[in-house]
């Protein structure tokens, strides 16, 4: 009982029951952040940014968000447009840019996202 | 025994030394190994913020100075971790670290990152003389957060997914039509096969009984990913593995009789007791023996080629090894297959050592 009580063994516990309790509640939305959904998905995708009426091309884009205009994502849909809406809501919002995610999961049906 | 000024031994200063420290032995080999994969494979990666998680972190300091104190922390702990100082709060800064930069930075987010930080964090909790029960049951969170997340995918569970996964890899393709049924039943049989190893791997985990059958079904089961791909998934077939050392019952002192004139087994056991920096191994030599090598870990006693693999198995630069040829080695060509050679030679040692008891 002692050792139960220790601060480092409650917040171990405690880590590890967090940890679970959140497994399950990701699985009840589409973000899947830090459940150990490891590269369940297949995404092929493409990204057209526009910024004042010019796409952008392939370097501008990858050295936008730090990700390939074109690829193969791994991970859920959200994982992806997370991180150009964060960025164009932060860094590039001067630039007012529209963005087109074309994405297809898994070889379904092709889906769309757009942002401005 | 050599001390220098501050009374610390050179031999305590070991980096393949894994007793003495407040951690258990296998949990210290387990982060080390992890601490050294990080090292050569992950550490010049460690980004800059960038759209972090929590939007702090990218605006409390220039992102080039952030980048550069976590770099540094991290090399510094990873050093003193492996020379085996404070190395309950070296694991923890080592977590932090990854953590930090996991936080900081979205486009840097992968399971194989967050698991390494669980890991080192965990570590760190570790009371002395507590079993590593965090990092075993931080195993099977993983795999149940894995197994239920496909169980409960339709594309999972259709196989789709598999058919998106081997659309574009030519020895798939090759395989699948060599097969006489169709391609989707292969896929619906590749998902429910994976589906399957996960969750039983959260059932064996956590049941003592199971955990050999575990480890091996696990190693298996990421070595083929390896091999199939290609890839480690960066930190993650590493750090996996090394977890799994946290089931291990690790020995104190291993028992080696050996005889003398068999050539092999002489220099086997010369080399192991040069590198056992632990001084685990109390060798005696015999003129003649019921068999060339006989080693005794606590009630179990093991023979020939089982008892060659247990004490390699119970020799932390064994580890040490393979730990770095696989992180210097591309995993697309020579990684994979050792990987694979290491896995089937261990794995047929067992197959042997059985037959010959049987026989």
């Amino acid at each position: 009982m002692t050792r139960l009580r220790s601060l480092p063994t409650l917040i171990g516990c405690a880590f590890l029951l967090g940890q679970l309790g959140w497994i399950l509640y990701e699985q009840t939305r589409k973000t899947r952040y830090f459940c150990w959904a490891p590269n369940d998905y297949v995404m092929e995708y493409r990204l057209d940014v526009r910024i004042g009426g010019r796409s952008l091309s392939d370097e501008e884009v990858l050295a936008r968000y730090q990700w390939p205009r074109i690829g193969r994502f791994e991970n859920v849909p959200r994982h992806l447009t997370d991180i150009v809406e964060q960025y164009e809501r932060t860094y590039g919002a001067p630039d007012r840019a529209q963005v087109l995610l074309l994405y297809r999961v898994n070889n379904g049906p092709q889906q769309e996202w757009h942002f401005s | 025994m050599a001390r220098n000024r501050s009374g610390i031994s050179r031999e305590a200063l070991n980096p393949l030394r894994i007793t003495g420290t407040p951690l258990p032995p296998n949990v210290l080999l387990a982060v080390k190994l992890i601490a050294l994969c990080f090292l050569l494979t992950q550490w010049r990666k460690l980004p800059r913020p960038f759209l972090p998680f929590v939007p702090i972190l990218d605006t409390i300091a220039p992102p080039s100075t952030v980048q550069t104190a976590i770099k540094s922390t991290f090399l510094i702990a990873a050093v003193l971790l492996l020379l085996n100082r404070c190395v309950r709060v070296c694991c923890f800064v080592l977590g932090g670290c990854v953590a930090l930069a996991v936080l900081s930075s979205r486009t840097y987010f992968a399971n194989n990152r967050v698991f390494t930080a669980c890991i080192f964090l965990l570590a760190g909790l570790l009371q002395r003389g507590q079993a590593p029960w965090f990092i075993r049951y931080q195993v099977v969170l993983v795999y149940l957060g894995a197994g239920l997340n496909k169980l409960l995918d339709k594309d999972w569970r259709s196989g789709q997914f598999f058919e998106a996964w081997t659309s574009g890899t030519p020895h798939h393709q090759r395989l699948q039509s060599a097969l006489p049924w169709p391609p989707r039943w292969t896929n619906r049989l590749l998902s429910w096969l994976v589906i399957g190893v996960e969750l039983f791997l959260v059932v064996g985990f956590s049941s003592k009984r199971l955990v050999p059958l575990s480890i091996w079904t696990g190693a298996a089961y990421h070595t083929a990913l390896l091999v199939d791909t290609g890839s480690t998934f960066n930190m993650f077939y590493m750090a996996m593995l090394s977890a799994y050392l946290a089931f291990a019952d690790w020995p104190t002192s291993v028992k080696v009789d050996y005889v003398v004139s068999a050539r092999p087994v002489l220099r086997l056991v010369q080399l192991l007791e040069l590198t056992d920096s632990d001084r685990i191994m109390a060798t005696r030599a015999h003129r003649r023996a019921a068999a060339p090598l006989s080693v005794t870990v606590g009630r179990q006693r093991f023979q020939n080629w089982s008892a060659a693999r247990m004490l390699l198995l119970l020799h932390a630069p064994s580890y040490v090894l393979f730990t770095v040829a696989l992180s210097v080695l591309d995993p697309r060509r020579w990684g994979r297959w050792l990987a694979l050679a290491v896995f089937t030679a261990v794995s047929a040692s067992c197959v042997v050592n059985r037959r010959l008891d049987r026989g």
